[in-house]
């Protein structure tokens, strides 16, 4: 083959592969903005959410690679028009939610100061912000990454040995002292998310915020709680030795069981501080969360966890605020007490903890209304309640945190979580 | 008035890849320093967003040079080719860094967490230092009278 006939068909790969990109770029974007009730194009949605400032910089240098491969004609150009016109289009749509992050830090801001004040920042020292992000958002940790931080982890620790099932936690703490640093040792216990059925520690669970946190002074558990087990697939990777046959009460109740061991144990091993601790989960872990952190005081859970702790805070992400039937037995009509009590909102009072939430607005799982209910809930009684809400942001699009979403969200939680320590 | 197209013509282009030259530098000189020493500093916020106007601006200029480039002149041809593997090396870099970013958000240490390490780095790298060459190319080629079309 002579060099023109394999340069002809380099150009022609090339040109099929630029038509590929640009057609898969168009599927991505209707996925960006329009809910489609689908398994793979909601999976899809959690990621794209996310990674829109990379698409957007691969389909602009696809259409202009894609132009120059088109030839030119001498009058009608409409091939080239509409290529540019196609690529330009995609390229801005997927630089929307980059252009939307002063929109999420205006409504942070908003939150902060209803619950704490215009002068909050003030009650922050130097020598605290000195740790924390100095901007809400920025390229570098979109683009290349948002750094490792340095600090110890424990992996894989038992701590429930019962009903067919092991549950394990992994425990991130920092290197040096922890009087010295911000985070002073207060508990942060974690709960993954997946629908109460998959999921797990550490992969699902935003593993770099856990690092993040912990170096920060915080001490990190990440822990295992027991699954329904449905039987269907997912995508979601989750150990076959958390299933088993549980309902909500299961799980509330072994969480509340990692709680008495934290007293009893794991407090004096990691030199953590029980008078300070904060339940943080996402999702299904998220709805844990409201129901550990509300519920800690109301007598339905009496017994059910350590007395010990000192609840400071809780940070739902994205939280169903329901109490699906399909975790308890019966149903709202026959057993109606405990569709309330694992309903969060239910349980709000005037001495629960304040909650920061965050909640996508392109979330098709878990809707805004649910986030809602939580915050007025405890509006209502008096508890500071700040939600901090993210346009386009879709499921689970906290996971990478360097993206334009969670950057926000690091830079107001760390700034809650020294507020309420 | 086509001198004056001329002429316009040859400053934006001449203008875009001077200050691709510089931006790139720029880039270029506050990565490394990043990724040596990973802080939360202004200086970095600065970092970011002259990184991605250097890539806006390199877009720019591979789209005006399409526009002006005499593909019949050897060096015309020469610039041509070398954006065609700007364009796709920019692809890859970008690919590259975006796997990076993912990998590195689900990996905890260890060998995998270097890999998407050097993934993120090497995008990084590739596409300002090719980017950096492109310019200098346009901008050293500029008053090559063969090279361009004007009209």
């Amino acid at each position: 083959m002579n060099k023109a006939k394999s340069v002809k068909y380099v150009k022609h790969f090339l040109r099929i592969l630029c038509y590929i990109t640009l057609f898969v770029g168009i599927l991505f974007t209707i996925i960006l903005l329009f809910p489609i009730r689908n398994s793979l194009t909601m999976a899809l949605s959690y990621f794209i959410s996310q990674i829109t400032g990379f698409l957007l910089f691969l389909y602009l240098p696809t259409t202009l690679l894609l132009l120059k491969l088109t030839h030119k004609k001498r009058k009608k150009n409409w091939n080239r028009i509409s290529i540019l016109a196609i690529g330009l289009l995609l390229t801005f749509i997927n630089g929307l939610p980059l252009m939307s992050v002063p929109v999420s830090i205006q409504t942070a801001e908003e939150e902060f100061n209803v619950a704490y004040g215009s002068e909050w920042r003030a009650q922050i020292p130097q020598s605290a912000e000195n740790y924390f992000l100095p901007t809400q958002f920025n390229f570098y940790n979109y683009f290349l990454g948002f750094p490792h931080k340095e600090c110890n982890v424990d992996t894989d620790i038992l701590y429930y040995d019962d009903d067919g099932i092991r549950l394990y936690f992994d425990v991130y703490y920092p290197k040096g002292n922890v009087a010295d640093l911000p985070g002073n040792g207060s508990i942060i216990i974690k709960i993954h998310g997946g629908s109460w059925q998959y999921g797990d520690k550490s992969l699902g669970d935003v593993l770099v915020l856990n690092k993040y946190l912990a170096a920060q002074g915080y001490i990190v558990f990440d822990i295992q709680y027991g699954l329904l087990d449905s039987g269907g697939p997912s995508f979601i990777p989750t150990p076959d030795y958390v299933k088993g046959n549980f309902t909500l009460h299961d799980m509330v109740y072994q969480i509340g069981n990692f709680t008495k061991l934290l007293e009893i144990t794991y407090a004096s091993i990691y030199n953590a501080n029980l008078n300070s601790v904060f339940i943080m989960g996402l999702s299904a872990g998220g709805h844990l969360t409201g129901v550990i952190g509300l519920g800690y005081n109301d007598p339905y859970f009496a017994g059910n966890f350590s007395n010990a702790l000192n609840i400071k805070g809780i940070i739902p992400i994205y939280p169903p605020d329901v109490a699906l039937s399909f975790l308890l037995p019966g149903d709202p009509i026959s057993n109606p007490l405990a569709f309330e009590k694992f309903t969060p909102s239910n349980l709000a009072d005037s001495n629960d903890p304040p909650a920061i939430i965050f909640q996508g607005l392109r979330d098709d799982l878990v809707s805004l209304d649910n986030a809602i209910r939580i915050k007025n809930a405890l509006i209502n009684n008096n508890v500071n309640s700040l939600l901090l809400t993210f346009p386009f942001a879709a499921h689970a699009s906290d996971l990478i945190v360097g993206n334009s979403y969670s950057q926000v969200w690091v830079y107001y939680l760390e700034r809650f979580l020294y507020l309420e320590q | 008035m086509k001198m004056k197209k001329e002429k316009y013509s040859k400053a934006v282009i001449k203008y875009l890849s001077k200050l691709g030259i510089f931006l790139s530098a720029f880039s270029l000189s506050l990565g490394i320093i990043y990724f040596f020493f990973p802080a939360n500093s202004i200086l970095y916020d600065l970092f970011g967003l002259v990184l991605i106007v250097s890539w806006v601006l390199n877009a720019a200029l591979v789209y005006f040079t399409d526009i002006y480039l005499n593909k019949d002149f050897h060096m015309g041809k020469r610039i041509n080719r070398l954006s065609y593997y700007y364009l796709a090396l920019f692809i890859a870099s970008i690919l590259l860094m975006a796997f990076g970013v993912i990998f590195s958000a689900f990996i905890i240490s260890g060998p995998l967490l270097i890999l998407s390490n050097i993934m993120i780095i090497s995008g990084f790298l590739i596409s300002i230092l090719y980017g950096f060459h492109f310019c200098i190319v346009i901008f050293t080629n500029i008053d090559n009278r063969g090279a361009w079309n004007y009209e």
